[in-house]
Formats: structure tokens, sequence, C-alpha cells
């Protein structure tokens, strides 16, 4: 696992890849930023957080889809399945990695904290919700876009399926009430974005933490069942 | 050393590989012979643990590949058809990642040392593998399957794709290899696998055609002796004077060039001094002389009776 998680983030970096995700968010987050807290004068950092949500889903899918289609599109799942390391290694190496790139985006919003530190009154409990939040909605993101990145050979078609299904998601959270009550509750279910605001507003339910953690979890399991059965195929 | 047991794969109605025994000896060169398709590439995807078998069992080392998948693995240098190089490292940063990702315990530094300077990449190890030929990529391949000094090494096709002075230089490496490792190397090319192997397992449509040692196996097909020569001289003393020769079988003018007549003369044995002295008797000369290396789809035809499923590649062949 640490082999895998060592060259995935060096492989990120020796793209363009990495720098792409990474300098984006960092360019649009702190547009919203800059409109928000510096031409607003709000002191609360998780508004232009918030509206970034859109970004991530815009951008995530590029960070995942390499991930495993590259593997099989050039064949060197054979020296990882060759080698004597576990499929779920191999799965964990490389979803840290690109955990490891998005946490790298996200700090690039921390000299806006210290910021409003020093300008305004940051409400400390918030801010750690919001950037909590942050972390495990981007785990989401990560979790089902490695998945998809598993179901193909092309980064393309990972990529797009990937934005397809984040984006049906994030829809899904600004939807207003249908009316049928059973309805209401299938669209909670699927609309990955739509508890990150609990977290901004400082609450921190173990229900959404443990949301999060399950949705990641599923798709990793789907993601290791998924390149176990193509050896039993 | 490598023990296969009634080794059945099914990829949905297609059966790939079709209840296959043999077990490889520690120490032997196996040479695994087949038209492409035959099912080589897949039974060496089980042998390494990259494909699971549909039925039977395969055993590496004395571990079955299933229950023990990591003994088994940790035992194998797996060189698939297509080299799982990552193109954006350099072969360092490649042969330090496989180095890890094996959990390699020997010393790092010697270690892969030893391997560069047997595979001949020493001087590419700063380089970026896209940027290497085709023939340092292969040898890149070679390097990645002997890290960790596994007993047992499994090529496929390791010469195919390279030009005759690579293909050459390839075969040595494995020959020397072949000192320390147990080897099973597959090819559809017969005099590279009669080259390096001590026991051919010739496969088609994924059965066991015929098991035997490359000599055994050209006596088997023995009769198929054909000599191509070109001779100056009148047509017809020669064809004559060649045809009086013991062991020839027929005799054929096949083209006639400005040099002389090309004939292809079948024989049941070697008749080339034979010929030699009776085309020179008759008042010929012979302009040159060679015998038709038998081709696998002679073999194929002499070993299975099949002639409708073979079609290798005709340049295949000739390499």
């Amino acid at each position: 696992m640490k082999a895998i998680f060592k060259r995935e983030l060096m492989a990120y970096f020796t793209s363009p890849i990495g720098y792409v995700f990474i300098g984006v968010f960092a360019f649009i987050s702190g547009f919203y930023f800059n409109d928000y807290v510096l031409v607003g004068g709000s002191g609360d950092i998780s508004i232009p957080m918030y509206s970034s949500l859109l970004i991530l889903v815009l951008l995530v899918p590029v960070l995942t889809m390499r991930l495993i289609a590259e593997e099989r599109a050039n064949k060197t799942d054979q020296l990882l399945l060759s080698a004597p390391v576990s499929v779920w290694g191999v799965v964990l190496g490389k979803l840290l990695a690109a955990m490891c790139v998005f946490a790298g985006a996200m700090m690039t919003s921390f000299p806006y904290v210290v910021i409003i530190a020093i300008h305004g009154s940051p409400v400390w409990g918030k801010i750690l919700a919001s950037y909590l939040g942050f972390l495990l909605l981007g785990l989401c993101f990560v979790s089902i876009g490695l998945f998809f990145s598993s179901v193909t050979e092309s980064q393309i078609i990972a990529l797009v399926i990937t934005l397809g299904v984040l984006l049906a998601s994030f829809l899904a959270s600004i939807l207003p009430s249908t009316g049928i009550d059973m309805l209401n509750q299938v669209i909670r279910l699927v609309a990955v974005t739509e508890r990150f605001v609990d977290f901004r507003n400082g609450i921190l339910m173990a229900e959404n933490i443990i949301y999060y953690l399950s949705i990641s979890a599923l798709f990793v399991f789907l993601t290791v069942r998924n390149i176990e059965k193509r050896r039993w195929s | 050393m490598i023990e296969v047991n009634h080794l059945t794969k099914r990829f949905g109605g297609k059966v790939a590989v079709d209840d296959l025994t043999f077990t490889v000896e520690n120490g032997e060169i196996l040479g695994f012979l087949g038209p492409n398709g035959a099912g080589k590439s897949t039974t060496m995807n089980i042998i390494t643990g990259c494909l699971s078998a549909t039925d039977g069992s395969v055993s590496v080392n004395g571990y079955d590949v299933l229950d023990e998948p990591y003994k088994a693995k940790r035992s194998v240098g797996y060189l698939p058809e297509q080299p799982p190089l990552y193109m954006d490292m350099t072969v360092d940063e490649y042969l330090g990642f496989v180095y890890e990702l094996k959990k390699v315990k020997l010393s790092k530094k010697a270690h892969l040392e030893d391997i560069k300077n047997a595979t001949a990449i020493t001087d590419v190890s700063k380089r970026r593998i896209k940027n290497l030929s085709k023939g340092y990529r292969q040898r890149v391949g070679l390097a990645q399957a002997l890290i960790g000094n596994p007993a047992v090494l499994v090529l496929d096709e390791p010469t195919v794709g390279l030009d005759p002075a690579q293909i050459i230089e390839i075969r040595n490496v494995i020959k020397e290899l072949a000192k320390r490792h147990t080897i099973i190397l597959s090819s559809h090319i017969l005099p590279e696998v009669s080259a390096v192997c001590n026991r051919v397992l010739i496969i088609n449509k994924g059965k066991i055609v015929a098991e035997d040692t490359p000599e055994n196996l050209s006596r088997k097909v023995e009769g198929e002796n054909s000599v191509t020569a070109v001779i100056d001289g009148d047509s017809e003393a020669v064809s004559a004077a060649i045809s009086s020769v013991e062991g020839v079988t027929g005799v054929e003018l096949v083209n006639s060039r400005s040099d002389g007549g090309e004939y292809l003369i079948k024989a049941a044995c070697d008749v080339r001094r034979e010929v030699s002295i009776a085309v020179a008797n008759s008042g010929g000369t012979i302009i040159e002389m060679k015998t038709n290396e038998l081709s696998l789809e002679d073999i194929f035809i002499k070993l299975t009776g099949d002639t409708e499923e073979v079609k290798p590649d005709e340049s295949d062949i000739q390499a």
C-alpha cells in the first residue's frame, strides 16, 4: 500500500493533473473568498467553501479518472495483481494519494482563515466543522470517482460518468421538496452535498459523519470487488 | 517447482484453457509453444495470479496460488506480453517502486544494481521509460521480473517485436538467468524455443498437443527434412542426379533464376552431403543450399493432422 501511495502521489505531480487540480481550485475558491469575505465583509469562511462545492463536482473527476483506468489501459495492472499485495492495499493506496492532493487543494484556503482571524472575529467551531465536512465530502467524491475509474479502460469515460453522478447528486441537494415523503427521503440519501450544510453551520452530527464514511466505504468496497471480479470473469 | 493440475479457464462460453496438466521441475526451462490464441498467456496469467482459474489448481514452489497467494506470488517474477511499465517514471524510480511493491528484503541498492547489470540497463537508469526504445523497455520489464530473486520466472513472449540483434541479446540474458531460475517461456517461434529450452510444451486451443525435448520433437516430425538449393546446370540432369540419392523423396524445380534453378528437395533424412556430390558428378554447380526450418505450422500439421485452425503469422515464422 505504501509503495502504491508513493507512486500515485508522484504521478500526480509528474503529470499536470495535480497542479491543475490544486491551481484551478485555489483560483476559483479564491475568487469566492474575495467576493464574500473581502468585498462582502463577512467573517464566515463557510460561505465561500459552500460555493466551492460545485468546483469540486467539476474537478474531482479529473483527479480520479486515471487512478485505475490507466492501469488497465497500460496493462500495468498485471504487475499489481501478480505482486504479493492485496487488492485492498492497492485501492486504499490510490485513494489515499488522491485524498492527499485533495487536502493540498483544501489547504490553499488556510491563508483566508488567517486573514479572518486577524481582521475579523472567527467562530472557530464553525471553521473546524466546515473543514471536517469538506474533507469528508471530498472523501466521498474521490471514492465515487475511484469506483468509476475501475469500470472502464478509458479515462474519458471514467471522467464523464463521475462528473454525471456527482452533478446529479449535487442537483439533488438543491431540488425543491417534492411533497412525496418517500421520494424526499431517497433524494436526501443521494444528495451527498446537502449534508455539508450541517457542517458549515458548525453542527457535528454523528449521522452525517457516518453517512459520509459509509458512502466512501461502499464505493471503495465496490472498487475492490470490481477489480477482483475481472479476475474471475 | 510448478504444478498445474487439470487447469481450465472459460471466458463466458469460450474455453481458453482446457484441462491442462503439466509440471516444471526445479531449474528447468520450459518452452510454451502455440499459435496466437492457443491459451499461452491465459495459462501464464493464472500461474502468476493475475487471473483465476475456472477449475483446477496451480501451485508454485509448493504454495497453491489460491490458498497462499502471497507466498506463491513472492516466488514468481512475471514479464507479461506487454511489459507493465509506467511511462512517466525513470528506470530507477520504476525499479524502486517494484522493489517496494514486492516487499523485498534484500539490500535495495546492491540488489537493483545487480539486476541492472544483468539486464544491461545501467546506462539508461536515469531516463524516463517513455523515452526508451522497445528493446530497452523489454529489458526493463525483464529487470522488474527479477526483483526479489524469485525462484520462478514466467516470461510471456519476451522477444516479440524486437529486432534480430535485440532478440539475440534477450535470449542470451535468458540463458544466463536459467542458471539460477526455473523459467517458463512462451513463444510462437520454434527456433527460439529450441534455442533456450530443455523441454517444449506445444498447446493448441487450450490443450497440450505435444510435450517433449526440442530434439525429440524434431525427431518426431522427421521426414519433413526439406532443402532448398540453387543449382546451375542442366535441369534434367541435375534433377535425375538428385533423385538418385538415397533418401530423397522428391525434387521439384520451383523457380528459374539468372544464377541457376531453385530446387526444393524433400528427403527422409539429412541428404545435403550426398546431394552435393551427386550434383557435382552430374556436371552441375551448387550456388547455395539451405535446410528449410520446420515451421510451427508444419509441426502442427504433423502432430495434429489439423490444418484448418493454425494460421500463424508468416513474418513471425521467418523471424
